[in-house]
């Protein structure tokens, strides 16, 4: 499957142009998830609307009903109809990713342009700087990612705004890394040279120049960091240390019906997995998709060994982050490579 | 040389140990109120704070203190929990192993399934099971990546253990009737084997084979992944041409191929170590695993700092030494990388 859709993405055109290029180059699993990932927002936006109980309002004599033509999705411990719970949790889990998310991007964006532009330069200084916050982000990878966020989480109270942080925090090397990446090859530039000699400061460079070429692997990677931070959301409240109850979320929805799990009423955990699987999947695979649609199609020959035999891309193809552990990945190269 | 390599790679871990040191350090410092209240917990007497306030030296500065801090953990003592009243350092020797055997398992499922698996299907033939492979794998690897660990966990256990009966629930490693191992590793399945103990081992692998399936699954995928390009690319290269314009028997030029694919594949797998530590702590909850994950689950829900200061040291010590021998063994096996890292 994957070989064929790389056959189907290496036969568009150079030429075609907008959204005709994105249906003839997308696959199908990357255009079930664009569609997706749009009604997950949507949902999070209007989800409690379409719910057709409360989500938070207890009924224990509904307690735990399998599921029936009323509660499609049965009721939980609580007497909640699951159903109108799993439509209310992904604005929670959501709206922190993304928040989370932005908060990693706009402060590692920056960073990550000047640690790139400044690193190995002129000015000792400030290459100085730039390696130490390297450094500085070495360290923080170091440690185990869920580790670390509860941790955080754990020392500064469970609360919504707490866990925004705590992911924003861990996520921010991986934008340092990514954009730094970038700006290291893009300064080298004829047009950064030009826009140096026409009397551009550094940081006007930086700001004006670099940064707008360097921000298209960060708008994949977003896409890709949001689904990754949906999961260490779900999994923090999963232990008890995120979104508390009775707030509908994800993984404390899971944690909620594992009790009863091995009693055999399965729904009330069963649901919002499915739910977080197809939130994840969804964000991951539209970063993919987004990576396909921005490169130019030249990349792709580019990337691969053999330039007359574009079939396989796998240095993309395959390398391609599904959990956004890219970020990790990349970083922990060993220092000699 | 390898040795000088070896050797320099370690020294650079201290510096890093130091750093880590410092983080668990502050973890406790940069919290309202006083740290050894914090540590002793609201329940302690206040003679007793006043006593470990002079043992961590609260009155001195802080960069005394936190020799004092690396003092202490250098000679073991992570100080004491304040819920269960044990040494840190008594719960660690513990549930270390456990975790220990948990994590390593789940990596050797890990390299035994997903890098064959890999290397099968980046393989050009056109055979059947090859055929099916390929589909099956390509829809696991758009997946995988996806499953939350613990939903997979618990969906298993119903499955397993609920509807089928085949495979017992989340009690842990060892059933509530069977005895433990006479302790020398306090890995269940190692010392099972070492004192030919048989009925507890296959009691110990029982209850292992859902959790290590969980964490081999969720966390193979990019392993998958990192094999499946590496060899697509090594196969269609050149060298393999030559190789197999020669005539070279297949396994040969498989094996040509494989030790060129293989080194993102090994920092993959080091990387991966760190996500099945994370992993870990989700799994022993799910499992009831008596791991250091699920101890510190509990400690961070009782606030409890002196067991989470210890897990984040050992989690964060454990990922860069699992970093450091991805490094050597490729550092040893590659030659490209051997003659590069000469020439730095």
């Amino acid at each position: 499957m994957i070989k064929k859709n790389n056959k189907k993405r290496s036969g568009s055109s150079q030429k075609s142009k907008g959204y005709l290029r994105a249906i003839r180059i997308l696959t199908l699993p990357e255009k079930i998830a664009m569609v997706s990932t749009i009604l997950i927002i949507l949902l999070a936006i209007v989800g409690p609307l379409l719910a057709p109980y409360s989500a938070i309002k207890s009924n224990p004599a509904q307690r735990l009903q399998p599921p029936n033509g009323k509660n499609i999705m049965g009721t939980d411990e609580n007497g909640i109809d699951v159903f109108s719970r799993v439509l209310c949790a992904p604005r929670m889990d959501v709206f922190i990713a993304i928040s989370a998310t932005f908060t990693s991007v706009i402060i590692g964006t920056p960073i990550g342009l000047l640690v790139g532009f400044f690193e190995g330069g002129k000015s000792k200084f400030k290459s100085f700087l730039a390696s130490l916050i390297l450094r500085l982000c070495d360290i923080i990878q170091s440690f185990p990612v869920f580790v670390f966020a509860l941790t955080l989480v754990a020392i500064s109270r469970p609360s919504a705004f707490n866990i925004i942080l705590a992911v924003a925090f861990i996520n921010i090397p991986i934008f340092v890394r990514l954009v730094r990446g970038e700006v290291i090859s893009l300064r080298e530039r004829p047009y950064a040279d030009s826009a140096r000699i026409i009397g551009n400061s550094d940081l006007r460079l930086c700001f004006k120049h670099l940064l707008v070429n360097a921000l298209s692997p960060v708008v994949v990677q977003i896409s890709v960091v949001i689904g990754f931070s949906v999961l260490i959301t779900a999994g923090l409240s999963f232990v008890g240390a995120g979104v508390q109850p009775p707030t509908p979320e994800l993984g404390a929805m899971i944690s909620g019906g594992a009790k009863y799990m091995i009693l055999g009423q399965w729904w009330p955990s069963f649901y919002p997995g499915i739910m977080l699987c197809l939130t994840v999947f969804s964000f991951a695979t539209t970063g993919e998709a987004l990576r396909h649609l921005l490169e130019p199609p030249s990349a792709a020959e580019v990337g691969s060994y053999e330039s007359h035999e574009t079939d396989t891309d796998p240095s993309k193809a395959g390398i391609s982050p599904e959990t956004g552990i890219v970020g990790g990945a990349n970083s922990h190269m060993p220092t000699i490579f | 040389m390898n040795l000088k390599y070896i050797f320099y790679r370690l020294g650079s871990l201290l510096p890093m140990l130091l750093v880590i040191l410092l983080v668990t350090f502050s973890i406790v410092r940069f919290l309202p109120g006083d740290p050894a209240r914090l540590q002793l917990g609201p329940l302690a007497p206040e003679e007793g704070v006043q006593k470990l306030r002079e043992e961590m030296k609260l009155d001195k500065s802080l960069p005394e203190q936190f020799f004092e801090y690396v003092k202490h953990v250098s000679k073991g003592d992570f100080g004491r929990s304040w819920v269960t009243q044990n040494e840190v350092a008594k719960d660690l020797k513990k549930k270390l192993p456990v975790t220990f055997e948990l994590v390593l398992l789940g990596v050797l499922v890990m390299i035994i399934v997903f890098i064959p698996l890999g290397c099968i299907t980046a393989s050009r033939s056109d055979g059947f099971i090859t055929k099916s492979l390929k589909k099956a794998t390509s829809v696991y690897g758009l997946l995988a990546g996806s499953f939350p660990d613990f939903w997979l966990g618990l969906m298993l256990i119903y499955l397993f253990f609920t509807k089928l009966s085949i495979l017992p629930g989340p009690e842990g490693i060892l059933g509530i009737l069977t005895p433990p191992p006479q302790h020398i590793t306090g890995m269940y399945v190692l010392d099972s084997i070492l004192t030919g103990n048989w009925l507890t081992l296959k009691e110990a692998i029982l209850h292992l084979i859902l959790p290590v399936f969980t964490l081999a699954f969720v966390y193979g995928a990019i392993i998958y992944k990192y094999t499946w390009s590496g060899m697509t690319i090594a196969l269609r290269s050149q060298y393999t041409r030559y190789a197999e314009g020669l005539g070279l028997p297949k396994w040969k030029v498989l094996w040509y191929a494989f030790r060129n694919a293989l080194p993102p594949v090994v920092v993959m797998i080091a990387n991966q170590i760190s996500y099945l530590l994370g992993g870990a702590v989700l799994i022993e909850t799910v499992f009831n695993i008596d791991g250091i994950g699920q101890y510190a689950v509990q400690s961070i829900i009782s606030s409890d700092y002196s067991p989470i200061q210890a897990f984040v040291l050992i989690s964060a010590t454990f990922t860069m030494l699992s970093y450091l021998i991805g490094d050597i063994i490729n550092f040893v096996a590659d030659p490209r990388i051997r003659i590069r890292g000469r020439n730095d």
